[in-house]
């Protein structure tokens, strides 16, 4: 059965996160008054390496069950780890834990055990900045991708099967990502083939598809390529999706067209599943 | 108590240390009392908070919500100074900001004439069963091997109080010469519930090895049923009391 291997120190898995850093990114994203994409979409990067790194964290050690990788691309296709782990394409989780580019200090809104709310101050680490700027050159973001996870499953024929988590908001701008994409869900170790997840952010508020099993009400062809590119979700993630109130029927993709903020906050949570089968 | 036969198997997750083993087991002859528990995999420090909650429960054993509320309460200061002293990186402190959990069931044995009487607390999956000849008279708190896994109610050791009392199960009953309990951590007694359901009977064979104290055979034995997912990778922690 595909997707069983347990995720171990012996046996890691490997997260990839390839986010869209086009000068468009810069638009508002949601109600009025929003602030920008790329802002939005650095934030839930860094929670969500953030949640990764606090499943690894047994008492003061981190455990290497996960290698991360954050590539941008905009106006060059580079990894987009900031500080210390700048230039880095693949990292150990222990590595990415002690090494955030700083740590902020924001305000998160709490219980106060009398029915109401209080701010309190809670550290916030940050990997990656909000960066935008440039073209959407996919084609090439993709096969660098492709690149590392070829290399990463060579090491691991027996892991968990990495999973790329892509966010766009536009279309390619150097030629069809299609074959290359296809390619990276192509990739196998013996546990299954990669899980590629792919969400389209737009700031418009309508037209939102979410997990579509087939590409029957998608607008374009642009949408279609990004849905075919996009692996089917196996059934416990496509659980997942239904129980945070998703419509995720049997051969979903892990796929959003013109997603708005909530979708990508579900996209990187339902993307991260695998963290949860240790 | 020391007409009581007890026998225990603690071991680690395959792939795993030794010292990474998050189950614990305790055991006072003296005055019947057995405990076990499994500290939660995604918590901070569990496997030190499972071994001081067994450890204490044995020796001051509590089979009301309010006592063991109030000393989990008391060791929750223990495990909060052991890290307190420390400084911790940004990812220990946020987890040690949520605290310990830890299934845990603990059983009380008194002897009344030629009968014995028994008391069970327990919080989360870890699991009481009660064995007569080769029949499962009991089998507490949870009963089939689909009632593991839903994330259950654990002892945490932040925020302890009434809301914790009220998760608390406990059962009762009497024991006839010749009966035998086991205290399982959750993994075991899933398998053992599902073998027993199924009449394929490793349980007996299990529990055989387990009375004659065959180690080195229960390592084989788990280590190759762990390794074919006939159960679930984890530690295993089991008691076996007879008389």
């Amino acid at each position: 059965m595909p997707y069983a291997a347990e995720i171990s120190r012996s046996n890691p898995t490997c997260f990839a996160f390839l986010i869209d850093q086009s000068g468009s990114m810069a638009d508002q994203f949601g109600s009025e008054g929003a602030g920008r994409k790329c802002d939005f979409v650095s934030d839930v990067v860094n929670r969500t390496l953030h949640d990764l790194v606090i499943r690894c964290t047994k008492t003061e050690e981190i455990r290497n069950y996960y290698y991360i990788s954050v590539i941008g691309y905009g106006g060059s296709v580079q990894p987009a780890l900031a500080g210390h782990l700048a230039g880095k394409e693949l990292v150990a989780v222990a590595e990415l834990a002690d090494n955030p580019a700083r740590v902020e200090v924001r305000a998160k809104k709490v219980a106060d055990g009398a029915g109401g709310l209080v701010e309190q101050p809670v550290r916030f680490p940050v990997w990656i900045d909000a960066v935008s700027g440039g073209g959407t050159p996919m084609c090439e973001a993709l096969a660098a991708v492709r690149g590392l996870l070829e290399r990463w499953a060579s090491e691991h024929p027996h892991g968990f099967p990495p999973t790329v988590l892509h966010l766009t908001d536009g279309e390619s701008t150097d030629g069809d990502p299609a074959a290359v994409g296809q390619s990276i869900a192509a990739l196998q170790t013996s546990d299954g083939a990669s899980l590629v997840y792919t969400c389209h952010v737009s700031s418009r508020s309508a037209g939102k598809i979410e997990y579509p099993a087939n590409d029957a009400n998608l607008p374009d062809s642009f949408a279609k390529t990004l849905f075919w590119m996009s692996s089917v979700l196996p059934e416990s993630f496509r659980r997942t999706a239904v129980q945070m109130g998703l419509r995720a029927e049997e051969g979903a993709r892990g796929f959003v067209f013109n997603g708005d903020p909530a979708s990508v906050v579900h996209f990187f949570d339902i993307g991260t599943r695998p963290a949860n089968l240790r | 108590m020391t007409r009581l036969e007890v026998h225990s198997y603690l071991t680690h997750k395959l792939g795993n240390e030794p010292a990474d083993c998050e189950d614990a087991l305790c055991f006072n002859r003296e005055n019947g009392c057995f405990a076990v528990a499994d500290g939660a995999t995604e918590a901070f420090d569990s496997g030190y908070w499972a071994r001081i909650l067994t450890r204490a429960w044995v020796r001051w054993p509590c089979t009301t919500a309010g006592e063991l509320v109030a000393l989990a309460a008391l060791l929750a200061g223990r495990i909060d100074r052991r890290w307190q002293r420390k400084a911790l990186p940004w990812y220990a402190e946020e987890k040690a900001r949520h605290g310990a959990f830890a299934a845990f069931i603990g059983l009380q044995l008194s002897f009344r004439g030629d009968a014995v009487e028994w008391h069970a607390i327990s919080a989360g999956d870890c699991c009481l069963i009660q064995l007569r000849n080769d029949d499962l008279v009991n089998a507490f708190p949870l009963s089939s091997p689909d009632d593991f896994g839903f994330r259950p109610v654990l002892l945490p050791s932040r925020d302890v109080g009434v809301a914790t009392g009220a998760t608390l199960r406990f059962d009762s009953g009497f024991a006839r010469r010749g009966d035998r309990f086991l205290l399982l951590s959750d993994s075991v007694a899933q398998w053992f519930l599902r073998s027993y359901g199924a009449g394929v009977r490793d349980c007996n064979y299990f529990e055989g090895l387990l009375a004659k104290g065959l180690v080195e055979e229960l390592d084989i034995f788990f280590d190759g049923m762990r390794a074919s997912a006939a159960m679930k990778n984890d530690d295993i922690a089991v008691l076996r009391i007879a008389w």
